[in-house]
């Protein structure tokens, strides 16, 4: 599907400006400017080592505290700066929800996983129960698990963990999600599970996920970035991205070996 | 021909191994049956005296000939209560205990999470070796600095704020005494114990934390809810470590425990004795004793004192095994 780019210009949900990343005397990512159209989804390739991850971690702040490591740049939500003065770093991260390339389901029940985000995010104790079997039927578990919510959520295959985590992320209702590449440890068949439910995100958050599945990618995304050694050696619309004839992009994209 | 060699290397080594594997068994073994041997006249004699009774006498030294009781031989009017011993050391190991479970989980919190930076090296490098400094210097410091300090400023503080509750208050008995005892070895088991609950923290995969915060919650939210159910169980698992080693300290204990004998503690402020403390105090005395039963007598309270040890450390290894494989199922993802 190729975006139109005339008077159609669709919003723009997340700005990153001149963004770069250093640990000590070390640049990790220089100078990454890119913008995420509101409720689109934004794929973000590179090879092994290009700081695909650590530029997801740039945007909801996750490098926060952590020793020697400067953020420089802006990181425009609306016409705030994420990084600027006097932004709450909580109320950030409330926005924009993030799942992690392993599943990271909490040691408690499955209803509890969902619920206690919930509460803490100031969730009227009478919706609660209802907001977790909408988290749950959007990410399609509540068939499955509707009958055993307060088991413990480690009891759930990889693939339902990792769709827990995708529905306790959207439940606080996020505009923006960040996915670090969400399906690769998975089996094909749950990839391709999270995969569609990915996509059936579409108009209602935006989403920014990384990934180093090609053909992912391509299918998934309709904006694209490719990183190459901290660097963004292209962005665009994806199919524009991958008929490129830039060398570099184009031998990443096409002649690269993938796993 | 070289492969006939080598086959014939790994039988003979493997053999050597396994009988060398074999010597912490036969040492356990081999010990437990010593214990039992020097035990068994002591409670011949004593019957179940021997936990109750308050006396511990080696008998009379001076007198002309040793007597005969219950088919055991030992000089007149001894007796081997271990009652005091056996509180002093329940108190002492408790106490110590309950004290260094909150300093640990603070140390281990702080070393294994909200600390950041080089800082957190630091930390977490002088816990350890707090573990390493011998007991003899902890005895030595105990006995020099800890006790006055205790006579002149915290027990008199102490009875202050504390005074309507009897043993934790009242007259001081003795400058080394029970309180000086479980400072020392609380600052001797906080390292074992916070070594625990961070071996369990660290194997936390970052990524279960980041899910955390990136929900929202602050450092401290993250930490109950997320590190702290896995910490939770190591807890438990690090104690009964730390109550094992407090159990058999022996050196720095003998130092500023006061070497109480034949009287209950009354307070905070009173001397005591422990099994492992007395073990080693009144050794030299018991071999005066030609009949040899103090000797045996010492053995008996080394019996005890190496049943308890061996069932607390038993005890510990199960709790601490379980812990980390709860935190190994959080690694696979089931």
């Amino acid at each position: 599907m190729v975006e139109v780019q005339t008077e159609n210009r669709p919003m723009t949900a997340l700005r990153l400006e001149h963004v770069s990343l250093t640990a000590g005397k070390h640049t990790i990512l220089d100078d990454i400017s890119m913008d995420l159209p509101d409720g689109r989804i934004t794929a973000l390739v590179g090879p092994s080592g290009s700081g695909k991850s650590s530029l997801l971690r740039i945007v909801n702040r996750l490098w926060d505290g952590v020793p020697r490591v400067r953020v420089h740049g802006s990181v425009w939500y609306g016409d705030t700066d994420l990084y600027g003065d006097r932004v709450d770093v909580s109320v950030v991260r409330s926005h924009i929800g993030m799942v992690f390339q392993r599943p990271t389901p909490f040691p408690k029940s499955i209803f509890q996983n969902i619920a206690l985000p919930l509460k803490v995010h100031g969730t009227a104790r009478s919706e609660i129960s209802d907001r977790v079997e909408a988290a749950l039927q959007t990410v399609g578990l509540w068939d499955e698990v509707s009958n055993r919510l307060h088991q413990p959520a480690l009891t759930l295959s990889g693939g339902q963990q990792q769709r827990l985590c995708i529905a306790r992320a959207l439940a606080v209702e996020p505009t923006v999600l960040l996915m670090d590449e969400p399906a690769s440890a998975l089996d094909p068949k749950s990839r391709r599970r999270i995969d569609e439910l990915i996509m059936s995100l579409k108009g209602t958050v935006t989403v920014l996920m990384v990934t180093h599945h090609l053909d992912e990618a391509r299918h998934i995304s309709e904006r694209l970035g490719v990183l190459v050694n901290g660097r963004l050696a292209a962005f665009g619309e994806t199919e524009a991205v991958f008929a490129s004839e830039n060398d570099v992009v184009a031998h990443y994209l096409h002649h690269h070996d993938e796993d | 021909m070289k492969a006939v060699r080598a086959r014939w290397i790994d039988r003979t080594v493997g053999s050597g191994l396994g009988l060398l594997s074999l010597a912490p068994m036969v040492t356990v073994v081999g010990l437990a049956a010593y214990l039992v041997a020097s035990a068994t006249p002591v409670f011949r004699y004593m019957g179940w005296r021997f936990f109750t009774s308050l006396q511990w006498a080696i008998g009379n030294q001076y007198a002309n000939h040793a007597v005969v009781v219950h088919g055991v031989k030992v000089m007149p009017d001894a007796s081997f209560g271990a009652l005091v011993f056996i509180v002093g050391t329940a108190l002492t190991s408790f106490l110590a205990l309950i004290a260094a479970v909150p300093v640990a989980f603070f140390a281990a919190a702080g070393s294994g999470y909200f600390v950041k930076g080089r800082i957190r090296h630091l930390l977490a490098g002088l816990v350890e070796m707090m573990a390493g400094i011998p007991s003899v210097i902890y005895g030595l410091w105990g006995l020099v600095v800890v006790a006055p300090a205790v006579t002149n400023y915290i027990g008199p503080w102490l009875n202050r704020v504390l005074s309507p509750i009897a043993f934790l208050s009242g007259p001081l008995g003795s400058e080394t005494n029970l309180l000086v005892a479980v400072i020392v070895i609380t600052l001797m088991i906080v390292p074992i114990i916070a070594a625990t609950i961070r071996a369990v923290m660290e194997r936390i995969p970052r990524e279960m934390i980041e899910s955390g915060l990136a929900l929202g919650w602050t450092e401290g939210e993250t930490f109950w809810r997320v590190v702290w159910p896995y910490a939770r169980s190591a807890v438990v698992g690090g104690s009964i470590l730390g109550l094992g080693r407090a159990l058999g300290e022996t050196m720095a204990v003998l130092m500023v425990s006061g070497d109480a004998m034949n009287i209950l503690p009354q307070n905070l402020y009173s001397a005591i004795g422990t099994m492992a403390a007395t073990i080693a105090g009144q050794l030299d005395s018991a071999l005066t004793d030609p009949t040899h039963m103090a000797l045996h007598a010492l053995g008996a309270l080394g019996l005890v004192l190496f049943t308890i040890t061996v069932m607390v450390n038993l005890l510990a290894r199960a709790i601490v095994k379980r812990a980390s494989s709860g935190v190994s199922l959080a690694e696979e993802g089931s």
